[in-house]
């Protein structure tokens, strides 16, 4: 618009000029011109809403008009309606023509999505409290460029207009508890179910995810729920073989001397008023002796890892990622995860020769597991040495485990051993710490979380960086799922103090992608891009107890990130690893 | 991790690595391509603290690529970080970022026959005459002043408003007895250098982080804005191309062309007769140097990869993308015809960003 004023200012100035010169007579033999009104050419338009193209024009009387797409006509009027319901790019042709000559433009239409707002909130679709207890709820929504307005609703009745809502179990009943984003393009919301009941009246969890186990004879197993919801005002029994066995916890610490199988029954008898509720369970335990499966290394045994187990990262913004992150799209199943993970830590160069790629692991939690074709045995010294990428002021740490295949099936189902770092056993280092993600109700959102600890947060969704759809890993079927594991203190810091300039300092010894001054191999601060391996001994294996343990021999490793933390712009510290193997065959 | 971050990552890390490069040696090879003629030489930036910097060497009329040709001829490592390259009367002036060095090498031969050692972090070098050379910096308020006969740093240019710790100088166009400069990371300012008394005497505020400089054919300077990032402290904004008139000593925007918020915009390149435009975002674009909007079709649509540099032979107008696929593995340039039609592709070294014309 702005440039048709200028013209129409300019032919005032050749009117008013030429007006002088009476002798002469005046004709218009001007060209016709287009005056787009969008500077940039380019109209945005919601899908199946319309736009109104309307050019000026200069020189343009008698002239005739065109607006083609693709070469067909749409339009041959001075102004141009259009409307679609797919989103795209359309590129249209406007040609205005008088018997002066023609002018042509270019112009585009982004037909765009309607920018709804999708808003997710961090819980499990329903929810049993016991009366007079609350329960805090967080909800997201995903950024538009639209006002966007917010509430929290029980039963239709707007109660909170703040992200974070109390709900307050008062009186018993079920309740609908409703997040609701709303803007000019649309609305969403996400809703859960809360039902209140009396404390006697509280559903007892006591749940295990399995019911056989094994192990080697005079180590400890762990037997530990998968799902509990009371702690006070139960008794726990637990019995081996029919004979009371020691202990009354809601987990039990299972040792045998001796190889066999033997049956494990465990009772536990939860107070309710005047009642009680009693839930019994019944496990097999089968006890190998040491070294029953235990695979020496010959002539054609390799160093490296020969697969991947497990693949299970926590949400990222790598996780799904198109570009840097070599995802394709079609990680859609645990299957397609690991040949993921597989093909990436086994490319080559152009030359054929190895050239890891790295794999990440995503926020806390996320974890690989690999497996080798002979055990790797333990030397008291380094026996194990991994891949990551760190280097000076950027440590991710990852805390790596050891299993032994126990029952030989070549499956890691037997006993993960954390090998013990230079924070184990600090008061800032949490063991059996879990997180749970939840799956976002829409793409572009940041991922929600909630720990053991009663906090909760979010993965950031990083726009500008890495724009696939989903942090979620795309082959995780559940809407939510629960990443255990040990945690460390983070050691991320601003220093720069404006955000600017984030440092994830390193950690003594011990962990996986950390610039470690003791384990890394290397010299120096790396700048001279000496290979990042860190070195780790099995020998420093710790059980449930965090206490030391011995193992002849390992066949399986995981690495798990250890850290629940984000660094600014950065995003989430999380860890990477590009491959494994035995340092004892290449010492 | 931020592995795409590498420029940034490089600004940040400066800070704390204070690293000393360990040559590695090997076999030396002998080339010899004074008898090709035209030639296009590759800056490979390889990971940043991993030493595998490279220099690429292709022949348009062959189309041959020979790779690591700096290493191949010298039997050592090019280094970290290669950021850019000039040629000047025969010798190729190739600057490596996090390894502190200007080299500089016979670009027939590839051999090395001097380096200008001891920068602190060097992202492009400016002749003035035989004598006397800029070389911008990241991560210092200097810009250093080098005779490079002697291999020498002779001086200092300080630039106001800047610290250590925020320096930030780039890219280099002379103009008569004046050098503009543009300010990138945490800055937004072009500044006009007299070179006569290497001081700072004016500047042009332009958008948020500056990338590109370049000058056309009626004298107009030529940058492109970032925006900068979500969550940056410096502020994040839609970016915007910049005309800039610079005659008659004017310094001031002539025409800024807004992007959308969100795009990223870099790589400004001038074709042979330096009245056509190019740039990145996402997509490969073109554009007249008169224009009055950015075309609404980009030249080249982008096609889900990673374009990482630009550049337009001089000569027959062919357009190069560098492609840094996934800033690990080997990176691909493509070369397509001023009429849009893929003549060739070829393997470089890890993130191919700069080109530098024979």
């Amino acid at each position: 618009m702005k440039r048709f004023l200028e013209f129409l200012f300019l032919s005032v100035i050749v009117v008013v000029a030429s007006s002088c010169n009476i002798d002469e007579v005046i004709t218009t033999s001007m060209p016709p011109k287009i005056y787009l009104d969008s500077d940039s050419g380019i109209y945005t338009v919601k899908a199946g809403r319309e736009v109104v193209i309307t050019p000026a024009y200069e020189n343009a009387e008698g002239a005739t008009y065109s607006w083609k797409m693709d070469g067909r006509l749409i339009g041959n009027e001075a102004s141009l309606s259009f409307m679609r319901e797919k989103v795209g790019e359309y590129y249209i042709l406007l040609t205005i023509t008088s018997n002066t000559g023609s002018d042509s433009e270019e112009i585009r239409v982004d037909v765009v999505e309607r920018e709804i707002p999708t808003v997710t909130i961090a819980s499990n679709d329903n929810i049993t409290v016991a009366l007079g207890s609350e329960v805090t709820l967080n909800a997201s929504v995903r950024k538009t460029s639209l006002a966007t307005e917010f509430s929290w609703s029980i039963n239709n009745e707007v109660v909170c207009q703040e992200f974070t809502y109390t709900f307050e179990a008062n009186a018993l009943g079920r309740y609908s508890v409703t997040a609701n984003a709303s803007n000019e393009d649309g609305e969403h919301s996400d809703s859960i179910t809360i039902e209140v009941v009396n404390a006697e009246d509280m559903p007892f969890v006591w749940e295990f995810d399995r019911t056989a186990y094994h192990t080697v004879a005079g180590r400890k197993l762990r037997i530990t729920p998968s799902a509990i919801n009371q702690t006070t005002d139960v008794t726990y029994h637990w019995s081996i073989e029919e004979k009371e066995a020691a202990g009354g916890e809601p987990y039990y610490t299972f040792v045998a001397d001796a190889a066999g199988e033997y049956n494990v029954t465990a009772t536990a008898v939860a107070q309710r008023g005047k009642g009680e509720v009693t839930i019994t369970h019944n496990f097999v335990v089968t006890v190998y002796d040491e070294g029953t499966y235990y695979r020496a290394a010959n002539g054609s045994s390799k160093a490296d890892w020969s697969k991947v187990l497990d693949y299970t990262p926590a949400p990222g913004q790598f996780i799904n990622e198109l570009k840097t992150g070599g995802f394709d799209g079609t990680q859609t199943t645990p299957e397609a995860a690991i040949a993921y993970a597989e093909t990436r830590m086994r490319e080559t160069d152009i030359n054929g020769n190895p050239y890891p790629n790295w794999v990440s692991l995503g926020g806390f939690g996320g974890y690989i597991v690999v497996g080798f074709d002979h055990s790797i045995v333990n030397s008291g010294d380094y026996d194990l040495a991994i891949l990551g990428n760190s280097f000076s002021g950027s440590s991710e740490p990852g805390i790596v485990w050891v299993m032994q295949d126990e029952n030989g099936d070549g499956l890691p189902n037997d006993t993960w051993y954390e090998l013990a770092g230079s924070e184990t056993g600090k008061d800032t280092t949490i063991q059996n710490y879990a997180v749970t993600y939840y799956r976002p109700s829409g793409a572009g959102m940041p991922v929600q979380w909630t720990d053991n600890l009663g906090n909760s947060g979010e993965v950031d969704y990083l726009t500008q960086f890495h724009r696939q759809e989903y942090y979620y890993p795309l082959w995780i079927e559940e809407d939510s799922y629960t990443l255990t594991g040990t945690c460390l203190e983070p050691r991320n810091y601003d220093a720069s103090g404006n955000g600017s300039y984030w440092v994830n300092a390193e950690y003594d010894w011990g962990y996986a992608d950390n610039f470690s001054p003791v384990d890394r191999e290397g010299e120096g601060d790396n700048s001279n891009a000496v290979a990042n391996i860190n070195h780790f001994k099995i020998s420093n294996a710790i059980d449930c107890d965090c206490e030391p343990i011995h193992l002849e021999f390992i066949d399986f490793v995981k690495v798990q990130c250890g850290v629940n933390a984000k660094s600014g712009w950065l995003g989430e510290v999380s860890t990477e690893v590009f491959g494994f193997y035995d340092y004892n065959m290449k010492r | 991790m931020t592995i795409q971050r590498v420029r940034l990552i490089i600004v940040a890390l400066l800070l704390v690595a204070s690293s000393c490069m360990k040559w590695e040696y090997g076999i030396e090879e002998e080339f010899d391509t004074s008898a090709s003629g035209e030639g296009l030489f590759i800056c490979n930036e390889g990971n940043f603290q991993y030493g595998n910097a490279t220099l690429s060497y292709y022949d348009p009329q062959s189309k041959t690529v020979q790779n690591e040709v700096f290493y191949r001829a010298n039997a050592m490592k090019l280094g970290d970080v290669c950021q850019s390259m000039i040629i000047r009367d025969g010798i190729g002036w190739v600057v490596v970022n996090n390894s502190h060095v200007v080299f500089a090498i016979d670009i027939n031969t590839f051999k090395e026959v001097g380096r200008i050692t001891n920068l602190t972090s060097p992202c492009y070098i400016h002749f003035l005459s035989d004598e006397k050379a800029y070389i911008t910096q990241i991560w210092d308020n200097r810009i250093f002043i080098v005779n490079p006969k002697r291999y020498e740093i002779t001086g200092y240019i300080e630039i106001p408003r800047m610290t250590m710790e925020s320096g930030s100088t780039e890219q280099m166009v002379q103009y008569g007895k004046y050098l503009y400069v543009n300010c990138w990371s945490y800055h937004n300012r072009i500044i006009k250098i007299d070179t006569e008394t290497d001081t700072v005497v004016d500047e042009l505020i332009v958008g948020i982080q500056p990338t590109s400089l370049v000058m056309d054919c009626n004298n107009k300077l030529w940058t492109v804005t970032d925006g900068g990032y979500e969550g940056s402290p410096y502020g994040h904004e839609a970016p915007s191309l910049y005309r800039i008139n610079i005659d008659d000593g004017k310094f001031e925007v002539e025409k800024q062309f807004k992007f959308s918020f969100g795009d990223w915009p870099s790589e400004v390149q001038l074709n042979g007769t330096k009245d056509k435009i190019y740039w990145l975002n996402d997509d490969v674009w073109e554009m007249d140097v008169t224009a009055d909007r950015v075309p609404v079709r980009p030249f080249l649509p982008y096609n889900g990869t990673l374009y990482y540099g630009l550049t337009v032979c001089p000569r027959t107008g062919d357009v190069y993308i560098a492609d840094a696929i996934d800033y690990v593995q080997q990176g691909m340039v493509y070369r397509y015809s001023k009429d849009k039609e893929l003549v060739d592709s070829f393997y470089v070294g890890i993130i191919p960003g700069a080109f530098c014309w024979k």
